[in-house]
């Protein structure tokens, strides 16, 4: 990865990893990398998820027992520690999700064009 | 979350890094790109480690290991410092430990029976006497009548009785039990039985319960010993049972069947035979309804015996109560004494520590600057702080350990329970409590103030930093709290000594020095009439009063500070309704009693060779009793008759007036006494008085071998010396006292520590100051003014507060004190005297280290 491609995408707003992490894993149990990878997907490659601080945000998530990690094989056979949802990340995933709907949909609002007057 | 160790994060991290390489591979690259971009693409693996550890709730375990592998590795590397301060520690936590344990098997510990706080003891009062023991066909009375109790027993721990069989004859604590006693107790047998109601009864076969010391110490605690027989007073008696620990019961070694003595002349409704009750309350009653049926009972008995039960009333509190309430208040005493002790042991390590926290700044500023957070710093201190107060307490309970057994070994008179005195779970869980609240208590002011601290000045290399004042003044408020407490328990000490001083100054009414006391008992069956028991103990005196070394020899029915029969007595002249006769103690003695233990003929005559049976029946009073009942008169030739006025008995002649003698113990005044010669009137046990001019043990044996050339079968009995009978009547203030001035003597010395370490560092911190006073022409007696005025000001300060203090818990000291009162104003002042001098001594040292300052070095020092 090149300093060019870092500034084309954008990082991850503070905070919004959890959000993109839960939502991942709302479709199905994924290892770290894989994680990473989806979201990198999904966000049209736009969305580039520091490797480094990904780990220690799955531990966190972990240790609030939203989600839980259990070693298994990947498609192409190699050990990974896959993640999954549990019942308690699944509920803070919608609450979590609404919440963020209501932000954007607000800033939109204040970031749109000015009405126009009369 | 379960624990996750390092290495299976790191597994992940890989397991990461080869997933993306697989895919970079995918996507076409070559192997060595794609591993290497996948590295490139997770950054730092060490810092996600790092971050992973940090964030992890293990990581606190792990830093607090550390923590303490560094604590140690500090003290290590000053051992001086930390032996003190270790030590002062364990000394605080181990005489709380020990006093701790004490307080628990006395007072905290459940008795050793079934639901105990319904357990009750009851005794009959008379006029005159608050507490008697209890009338046999009473206590029966009670059984049938009782509203309130489930169960109501009586047992008698007086008796004696002679076991023979063994090497030697001897005499055993037989105690007298009521069939129901073990019932009501809730005390199942060890092994064996208990007694059934058809042995509790004159004329059946006689029947043993072993107590569980005898049981142990005589049969090693065999089983087989059931079934064996004891010959007790030449009668056999079957062993049935063995009686677990109790307590609370006096030192019986056997019991028998209270009902097999109900035939005896004692056991008659106006009698009271020593026997106690106990009762089992029914759930819910109160001790006052106790008291009201107890009463209703009384009255009905009264009514129905008009003449044996005048005036007879019974009454009962709470076994446990009855059993502590004498130690209590030494106890509480002990435990705040015990308490200042550890708190001025607690102000002596935190100023040690303040004073080493000082010295820490440069390090402490370092790690700062070096991007430790304050609470790692406060932990690091803090874990150094739990430490030093962790080993003190091991330490401590290792003191603790030894006291209890030193203790528990000297047999303090007055505590009750010594058996159930250990270092047990409970007390280490406490030693352990006051370890970790030692440690916070000891280690929060010095991390506070040690992470206060700014960082640029110690790491400039100045030794004087900014928090000096600041902590100067801190440590002098410790210093004044340190010479309250120690003054307060100075205080307590100082009366305590006073009292126990003025104690052993009572005049007891004897010369105790030179003479042996022991007891001799007849068994009945061998000397059943008053003419064999004459003859016998007669024999006896002769054999003793030619030993050689013995000055005089005579028999008395009780020794002196411990009278044990009380009459009912009517003087001719002044009768009194029937059952209000005053009570007098009673005593019998034969002619040499006076001269051996020197007491004094203040009227009258003394004993002549004619007060023999047959002879006038003859009397002495002693002052008490002349002053109380022949104000203004001579007794000499008044006459006292034995129970009420229309007595039957043969009234005695006062012959004579004696100087009062304490029956009781030092501490209490004496009733009055009437001594009666023991010839008109033998008993088959009395005690000898022997004064000799050699050692009591040189005596002895040669006095047993003239007892045993008159019956092989007899033991001398409990003998030891007068004097140590009357002391032991003060045993329990005596042990009070040397508990509280071994405590006082303590919180002195660690007060004297701590006026040293705040009066040297104040010097320390001065001496630049102190330099330039001498450079610029103060003399040497301007320094020593200047150090004096802090000491007196800081130790003055603690001076008043202790004064207050000690005032305000006198009251605590107010049952424990004899003529001698808790605010007693010459043991304050001296108290304070001596603390202020000890403030002053202590500060000696560092003063002169002062005044020998040299200007140019202490100016240049910095």
């Amino acid at each position: 990865m090149s300093t060019r491609d870092a500034e084309e995408r954008d990082t991850l707003l503070q905070g919004t990893l959890d959000l993109l992490i839960l939502r991942t894993l709302a479709l199905g149990p994924h290892h770290g990398q894989g994680i990473a990878r989806v979201i990198q997907q999904r966000s049209g490659e736009t969305l580039l998820v520091d490797h480094g601080s990904l780990y220690p945000a799955l531990q966190r998530l972990e240790s609030r027992e939203w989600i839980k990690g259990e070693w298994g094989t990947s498609s192409n056979n190699r050990r990974a520690r896959f993640y999954s949802l549990t019942a308690a990340g699944r509920k803070q995933f919608l609450s979590e999700s609404g919440r963020w709907n209501r932000l954007v949909e607000s800033i939109a609002r204040v970031l749109a064009p000015d009405p126009v007057e009369g | 979350m379960p624990y996750r160790s390092q290495r299976d994060f790191e597994d992940e991290i890989r397991s990461h890094i080869a997933l993306e390489a697989d895919r970079l591979v995918e996507e076409g690259m070559s192997l060595d790109a794609a591993q290497l971009a996948a590295r490139r693409r997770f950054g730092n693996v060490t810092r996600a480690q790092e971050r992973y550890h940090s964030a992890g709730r293990w990581v606190w375990v792990e830093q607090l290991l550390q923590d303490v592998r560094y604590a140690a590795r500090m003290l290590r590397k000053s051992p001086l410092f930390s032996g003190i301060a270790i030590l002062t520690i364990a000394l605080g936590i181990g005489a709380n430990t020990a006093v701790f344990s004490i307080v628990n098997g006395v007072l905290l510990s459940p008795l050793p029976y079934r639901a105990p706080e319904r357990l009750v003891k009851v005794w009959e009062t008379l006029p005159g006497l608050s507490q008697a023991t209890v009338s046999y066909p009473d206590y029966k009375d009670w059984q049938e009548r009782t509203r309130v109790f489930d169960g109501v027993a009586v047992y008698g721990p007086y008796a004696n009785k002679t076991l023979t069989g063994g090497d030697l004859p001897e005499r055993v604590g037989v105690g007298l039990a009521s069939a129901n006693l073990f019932d009501v107790l809730g005390l199942a047998p060890a092994i064996g039985r208990g007694f059934r109601a058809d042995e509790d009864r004159p004329g059946v076969g006689r029947v043993v319960i072993l107590s569980n010391g005898f049981w142990q110490q005589r049969y090693g605690g065999e089983a087989r010993v059931l079934g064996r027989t004891l010959t007790l007073d030449g009668d056999p008696y079957t062993v049935i049972g063995v009686l677990p620990p109790t307590v609370g019961l006096g030192s019986v070694d056997l019991w028998v069947p209270v009902g097999l003595s109900a035939n005896d002349p004692s056991f008659t409704r106006e009698n009271h035979p020593g026997l106690i009750g106990v009762g089992r309350l029914k759930r819910g009653v109160t001790i006052t309804q106790m008291n009201n049926d107890l009463a209703r009972i009384s009255r009905e008995i009264q009514a129905e015996h008009p003449r044996e039960s005048a005036g007879i009333g019974a009454e009962g509190a709470s076994f446990r109560e009855l059993l502590v309430e004498t130690i209590r208040p030494a106890l509480s005493l002990l435990t705040w004494a015990v308490l200042s002790v550890l708190l001025i042991a607690c102000v002596n390590v935190a100023n040690l520590l303040l004073a080493r926290s000082t010295s820490r700044q440069k390090e402490i500023a370092l790690r700062l600057a070096l991007g430790a957070s304050h609470r790692r710093i406060r932990s690091l201190l803090l874990s150094e702080h739990l430490l030093v107060a962790m080993i003190g307490g091991v330490v401590g309970v290792g003191l603790a350990y030894a006291a209890v057994r030193a203790v528990v070994q000297t047999q303090p008179p007055g505590v009750p329970r010594l058996a159930d005195i250990h270092i047990n779970l409970a007390v280490l869980t406490f030693a352990a409590a006051v370890s970790v609240v030692t440690g916070l208590l000891v280690g929060l002011l010095p991390a506070r103030s040690a992470t206060r601290i700014d960082l640029i000045e110690p790491l400039k290399g100045s030794g004087r930093s900014s928090a000096t004042s600041g902590t100067l003044r801190l440590r002098g408020a410790l210093m004044t709290a340190e010479v309250a407490l120690a003054l307060m328990l100075l205080i307590g000490a100082g009366l305590l000594i006073r009292s126990v001083s003025r104690l052993t100054r009572v005049n007891p009414g004897v010369d105790a020095r030179g003479v042996t006391t022991g007891w001799i008992f007849l068994p009945g069956n061998k000397y059943p009439d008053a003419d064999r028991q004459r003859l016998a103990l007669d024999e006896i005196l002769q054999r003793v009063e030619t030993v050689p070394g013995v000055t005089s020899a005579a028999l008395t029915s009780a020794f002196p500070l411990a009278s044990n029969t009380q009459n009912g007595v009517t003087f001719e002249g002044h009768p009194k309704p029937a059952g209000q006769e005053p009570l007098l103690n009673y005593q019998a003695i034969s002619r040499e009693y006076f001269n051996t233990v020197r007491m004094r003929v203040l009227r009258g005559r003394g004993f002549a060779a004619t007060d023999v049976k047959g002879a006038d029946e003859v009397v002495w009073i002693d002052e008490t009793v002349a002053k109380k009942f022949f104000p203004g008169e001579d007794p000499i030739g008044k006459r006292i008759l034995r129970g009420r006025f229309d007595s039957k008995e043969r009234p005695w002649t006062v012959v004579g007036v004696v100087n009062d003698v304490l029956d009781q113990s030092l501490g209490e005044r004496a009733n009055g006494t009437l001594y009666r010669p023991f010839d008109q009137e033998p008993q088959n046990w009395m005690g000898l008085v022997i004064n000799t001019t050699m050692p009591f043990e040189r005596v002895l044996p040669p006095v047993r071998r003239g007892i045993a050339s008159v019956d092989p079968a007899l033991p001398l009995a409990s003998e030891e010396t007068l004097e140590h009978k009357i002391t032991q009547t003060i045993g329990q203030e005596t042990f009070t006292m040397f508990v509280l001035v071994a405590f006082a003597g303590v919180a002195l010395i660690l007060a004297a520590v701590g006026v040293y370490g705040v009066i040297a560092y104040f010097v320390a911190q001065r001496l630049h100051e102190i330099g330039i006073r001498i450079a610029l022409g103060a003399r040497r007696s301007d320094i020593v003014v200047l150090i004096s005025r802090r000491v007196l000001v800081t130790a003055g300060i603690g001076v008043a507060v202790g004064l207050i203090g000690a005032m305000a818990a006198s009251g605590l000291m107010s049952t424990l004190v004899y003529e001698v009162a808790p605010t007693d104003g010459a043991t304050y002042v001296g108290s304070a005297l001596a603390l202020l001098a000890v403030a002053a001594l202590a500060a000696v040292v560092p003063t002169l280290r002062a005044t020998r300052v040299n200007p140019a070095s202490a100016m240049r020092a910095d």
